[in-house]
This record gives C-alpha cells, structure tokens and sequence, in this order.
C-alpha cells in the first residue's frame, strides 16, 4: 500500500461523520448522497459519484464553531406561492422556488446587464466577445417590472429589498430609470453591486443614484494593496468620497482567496474603520471555486468563513475575536418574537447556520474595534427571546411579558462598556415593544457590521444549505432562483436563462451604434495625477 | 425570599402538563463531610416521564413541522435548598438550564423520514438524534453538577434539597405545562478548617 493511502486510510479512522446530505458531482451534476465530517478539528464534505469517484472537499475550517452555529438551525417557512409546484424533492433541479424551498427571498438579485468595463481573468459574469455563444443578456424595462412583481407577490412575505447586478450594471444607461422604477414598485432597499469604477469617474452618477432610490453600494473591494486588489485599488476611494458627498452608503465586498488577500482582512476592516461615516459594513465573501479544478489547487485557494474569522482576530490583534461572531440565523429569535407580538409575518433570516455569519463593531477613542459581544451578552438576550416567544405563543399575557422584558432587557447589556451617546436598551424597547425603527439610524451610523457569505461550489455543495437560501436570483420567466443554484449550476440556470433570454453580441452591437469594448475601462485614474491619492493603506 | 416547604415539598403539577412528571429526583454529595475551604461537589439526576415524553414521536414531529412547529424548548430550573428552622428553607444556588430539540428537513437518503432532529443540551452542545430513545434520553434525562463552597453553609450540619421545575411551552403535539419535584433531604457536615 502507497504511502498516501496509508495516510488516508489512517485518516478516515479518526473522522467522525456529523450529518448526511446530498451534494452534486462537479463533473456530471449527479445528486450524491454526502457525508458531513469532522476530522483534525475541522469539516468535511464528501460524496462518491459511481462513475467519477469520490470527492472531499474542506467545508468549514472549525468543528467548533460549526458546532455553535449549529445550535442556530431554524427552517424557515418557505414561501405561500411558489413558483413551482412539485410532489417530491429532486432539490436543486426545481428552483423557481420550489414548494419545498424553506426561505423566503431576503435579497433579489436582478442582473440588468452582462456586460462589464473590467475583463478580471477569473470572473465568469460577463459576456466575453468572440467566444463561441457569447450573448448579452439585459432585460427590458418592463421585463424588469414584472420581475420585481413576482418578487412583491411573494407572500407570506413580500420581498422588499433588491440589489441592481452584472456585469456591471452602471454601464445600462437606463439605470436611474430600472431604479426608480423599482422604488415605484413599492420596494424599500435597493442597492448597487459595482465595480465602482464609474462612480469613481463620475462624481455626479452618486448624487443620481442616491435621488432614484439607491441606498447603498455593494462595492467589490479583495485588499488595500495594488496586489491584492487591482480591480479598484485606484478607483475605491474616489468613488468612496463620490459617495460620501452624495449621502450614499457603502458596502465594501472582499472576495477572500486563500495565499493571495487572506492576509489583509484585517486592514481591509482597518480601512472601512477609517470611513466608518460612509461605509457600512465589510462582507467578506470566501471564494467559491467555480469550474473545475484539481484537487491541490482547491486546497491552495480553499478559505472557509472560520478561517476568515481567525485571521480577523489574528489581523485585528483580538479585537475582533471569534466570540464576537454569530450565525445569520441567530436573529431568528428577535424577528421571530416581533412577528408574534404583532401577529404579522415579518422577515425571518433563515438561512443554513453553514453560510453566513456576522457581527457588529465600533471604534473607541483610541480607535480600538469595540465588538458588540464587549457590551451585550448576545447569547443570552438570545436565550432570552426565544423563552419569551415561546411565552407569547403559549398563550401568555402580553403586557405581562413586555411589562417584564422592561425590566430585563437593560441587564443583558453593560452601560459602562457600551459605546458613549449610544443607549442600546432604548433602541431595543422601542423596536420590540413600540416597533419604532427610528434610533437604528443612530446604531448604523456609529457601528460598522462584518458580515460573512460563504456562496458554494460544486465541490462544497449542500443541498440542505441550498434549500434554505434567501438571496435569489429574479429571472425573466418570472421564477426566483436561489444564488447556490444559479451560479453552481449555470448550465441549468444562469448560462441558460442569458441565452435565452439574450441576444448574439454582434446583434446587440448593431442595434446600439457601439462595440461591447468601447465601454472597457482605460485605467484614467491608475495613470493621471489623482492616482497619488491612493487608499491610504498601501505599504 | 424564603420558600417553605410545605410549597415545594409534593410534586405540584398544574395545567395541562398534569400528565407529565419528574421522576427519579435525587440529590447526591460527592462526600458527605467536607471542611469549610473546601469544595462540596453535589450531582442532581432527574428524568422527565409520562405524556411529553411519550408524545414525541416521528409522526408527531413530522406533523409539528408542517405547521412549522420547529423548536422544542424545555427549561429546568434546579435550586438546591437548606432548611434554616423547621419548615422554612432558604434558596442555596439556583440554576436555570434550557434544552432543545430542533426539528429541520434533512436531505439525508439512508432514513425514511425527512424530519430530523438535533437536541442541543443545556452546554449548547449539539447531536443529530438516530432514534427516539436518543431522542428522550438526550431531552428528559438529566445529571446536574452543582459545586459550592463549604464556606457558603457554613460549619455545622446542613440538611439540603433539591427542588427542580421543568416548564414547556404549547406546541402542536402538547399543551404548556410544568412540573416540579423535590428531592429527599441530604444531610452535609461542614467542618473547620484545620490550621
Ligand atoms: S434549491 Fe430550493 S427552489 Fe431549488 S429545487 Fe431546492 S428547494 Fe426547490
Ligand atoms: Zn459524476
């Protein structure tokens, strides 16, 4: 016997499988039965495909945090009306939502165009001229329209929040119309994921957006060096100060890949401190390995939302510790207790415990990171929710319950430590007891949210993560299709809905006068005079 | 606040969970005699029986989840009591505990059933349970360690019990419901320490 296998063989003595799912094969889309594992302290996926053998794949960099997120696990309630209706779960060949989805959308993607001004060599979102099959896809107005019906028509509860994609969607010259239009459809939150290079050109674009309806960017921002961020490492701070003028908040979004950026996640919050009165949050995205890859090279790049979390504490000198970071549906129980005391459908973040993680942090006087679990005891106000819920649906009085949660609330959090002008139990009561979302103005200006979203690949597939996806996709065949599904799987879904719903390149080019490269990004700011005003982290 | 005895001495079922009982309530030192410095290590064992923990079942569960019924919460406050005169007692330590069991759909092929459950103990260590004696074992049945100093007696002899409620909320397969129990009285001896 090799060596190797010797090893592998020793390996799998000591692994103890934790869950059972199912997952696809990366070469032939086959649903296989998985296996969730815990090995060394960390996570496995794995899954035999009879014809393409067995694959392993690193899915989460922590036992034990997988272990506490865990303990989060909600199933949502899924939607009223889905889209399709099926008897049985072939999970993920149904989307549009399917009866057995478990989320109900918490964001609607819209991609307005699949053009882009960037060419970066590993993006698989835009249409590249001159390969065989490359269509443009950019939905009418009124295709747009219908498309954020299907989204307000979902019921128990109406999507509310969308968020304007690409390509580059600042390249569609209808974009403050798609906007507006948008608001008009009676949808609250909009917001902008961009490149941000034409809003770093454009100081006027921010002031535009911003009076459509835009709330906030959703800026691609992978580091603070011309390294390890050449997509917008000139451009981010002019279109960060653009936004800064215009009132329009920003969300930097780093893409984290394992030995090229992982290095500067701590300077990349760093940076998004020293702009805390315009950006509102870091989303770290770890990378999802998208086509195929061999097995080393997986390994090489491969960061999961655990390691993101340990080289923030180590990058941030324990600033931000692991403690300070809880699962998406952690907040189940507050929207949960809300939704019973109003006895109204109210949005549940029901997303699997595996995918998405976050927290809340502010700046001392010193300018030291000051994390919320430093001043509230989050697990037990948790705790502390769910109980009182539980109270409520028992048929509890509910003066009763609130008259006490006046009096407790304020003993989950530490006046002393909490950050100065800040009365977190005022704005708890007034959102519990009052629903009165006026004082979360004053907790998003003064804090900074890190958020995690870990989107899947073939390789680290899970169907039971997949199932209960809130960030979908609005197609024009009017189905809402979750991201994991969309993307994982563009031969079924993205790729296939652009062709259709496409036009050849050449086609588009005639019938609007211009070449899909004359809208390519000279590099204006990386060359002139402005480009010494760089990011202010550079080495 | 003082409890006297006559309140926690009997189990005292309420409402609809009058079916449902403690059962098995004892109180154990780890040593009967300790000195006044020292650490009294006590253990709590108890087991909850009778219609709640006979009405979770796979079909029960599976019904509870369709009308998303999909966390089971049971709480359990312990005290641990010391007798200060005849019928009167005084509230030592009290711990409160919640355990769960979490109801989800899993996309596990090798059981029938697509309900599955994850019992999340009172350390907020998780388990996916096999069965549904996992399940009660996970859920009803309980070994407490309490510690305290034998400073926080005193010296002497002490007598000690444990009182302990468990409370549920309504769910599509029970109604709310508590039950309470109290232990056997223990007698402690705290001594001086010996210099
Ligand atoms: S991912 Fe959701 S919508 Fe798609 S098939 Fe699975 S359950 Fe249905
Ligand atoms: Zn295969």
């Amino acid at each position: 016997m090799a060596l190797i296998e010797i090893k592998e063989a020793e390996a799998k003595l000591h692994e103890e499988i934790i869950r059972r799912t199912q997952s696809l094969c990366p070469e032939c889309n086959r649903i296989l039965d998985a296996e969730i594992l815990e090995r060394d302290s960390k996570i496995y996926l794995r899954k035999i495909c009879p014809e393409h053998g067995e694959v392993e794949e690193l899915y989460y960099g922590s036992a034990e945090l997988y272990k506490k997120f865990s303990t989060y696990w909600r199933d949502g309630k899924g939607i009223q009306n889905p889209n399709v209706p099926v008897d049985s779960c072939a999970c993920p060949m149904n989307c549009g939502l399917c009866t057995n989805h478990l989320s109900h959308t918490g964001l609607a993607n819209i991609i307005i165009t699949n053009r882009c001004d960037l060419t970066c060599w590993y993006c698989f979102f835009y249409v590249k001229k001159g390969l065989e099959g490359a269509y443009v896809y950019e939905p009418t107005l009124e295709q747009i329209r219908s498309m954020v019906r299907t989204l307000r028509a979902e019921r128990p509860v109406a999507g509310n929040s969308i968020q304007l994609t690409g390509g580059e969607p600042t390249l569609r010259d209808d974009l403050i119309e798609i906007i507006k239009m948008i608001k008009e459809e009676g949808v609250d939150h909009v917001q902008l994921n961009t490149n941000g290079i034409n809003l770093a050109l454009d100081p006027q674009l921010a002031y535009k957006i911003k009076e459509a309806g835009v709330s906030n960017l959703y800026m691609s921002f992978d580091g603070v060096t011309a390294r390890t961020n050449p997509k917008n490492h000139w451009e981010a701070p002019y279109a960060i100060e653009n936004c800064r003028r215009a009132g329009v908040g920003v969300v930097l979004v780093p893409t984290v890949i394992k030995g090229m950026n992982d290095h500067e996640l701590g300077a990349i919050i760093r940076y998004a401190q020293k702009n805390i009165d315009v950006v509102r949050a870091v989303n770290f995205q770890p990378v999802s390995l998208t086509g195929r890859m061999a097995k080393q090279d997986r390994e090489k790049y491969r960061i999961t939302i655990p390691d993101c979390i340990k080289a923030i504490e180590e990058q941030t000198n324990g600033e931000v510790p692991t403690e300070a970071w809880f699962p998406v549906p952690s907040c189940s129980p507050l929207t949960n207790f809300i939704e019973v005391l109003t006895n109204k459908p109210k949005y549940e973040l029901s997303i699997h415990f595996a995918c998405g993680a976050g927290t809340y942090v502010f700046t001392d006087e010193e300018g030291r990171l000051i994390p919320i679990t430093s001043f509230v005891d989050v697990r037990g106000l948790i705790e502390y929710l769910e109980e009182k819920t539980e109270e409520l649906k028992s048929g509890e009085n509910r003066y009763k319950v609130m008259a006490h949660m006046l009096l407790k609330l304020g003993s989950f959090i530490d006046k002393a430590k909490q950050p100065k002008g800040l009365n977190l139990t005022k704005m708890l009561l007034k959102i519990i007891l009052r629903h009165d979302y006026s004082s979360v103005g004053e907790w998003h200006r003064r804090s900074l949210f890190l958020g995690m979203m870990h989107f899947q690949d073939k390789y680290n597939h899970d169907a039971e993560r997949v199932q209960r996806c809130d960030i979908h996709y609005l197609t024009p065949d009017l189905r809402i299709i979750p991201f994991c599904s969309f993307n994982v799987i563009p031969e079924w879904y993205r790729d296939r809905i652009q062709k259709k719903y496409g036009i050849p390149v050449e086609e588009w080019e005639k019938i609007h006068g211009q070449k899909i490269e004359d809208k390519l990004y000279k590099g204006t700011l990386r060359k002139g005079e402005k480009a010494a005003y760089s990011c202010g982290q550079c080495l | 606040m003082p409890i006297t005895w006559s309140n926690v001495s009997v189990i005292k079922v309420k409402e609809e969970g009058c079916k449902t009982r403690i059962e098995g309530l004892g109180l154990k030192p780890q040593s009967s005699e300790i000195l006044l410095d020292e650490v009294l290590r006590l253990k709590v064992s108890y087991r909850i029986v009778g219609e709640l923990r006979d009405v979770l079942t796979q079909k029960s569960i599976e019904e509870a989840y369709k009308k998303h019924d999909v966390n089971f919460r049971l709480t359990s406050t312990v005290n641990l009591l010391k007798q200060t005169a005849p019928f009167i007692y005084r509230r030592v330590k009290a711990i409160k505990l919640a355990r769960k069991a979490i109801f989800y759909w899993s996309r596990d092929s090798s059981v029938e059933s697509r309900i599955r459950i994850m019992v999340v103990n009172e350390n907020g260590n998780p388990s996916i349970v096999e069965q549904i004696e996992q399940l009660n074992e996970k859920l009803f049945d309980y070994t407490i360690k309490i510690t305290l100093l034998g400073r926080d007696l005193g010296i002497g002899e002490h007598k000690l019990a444990a009182k302990v409620r468990v409370k549920w909320g309504s769910h599509t397969f029970i109604n709310k419901g508590k039950a309470e129990s109290t232990s056997e009285k223990l007698k402690i001896l705290i001594k001086p320490t010996s210099h």
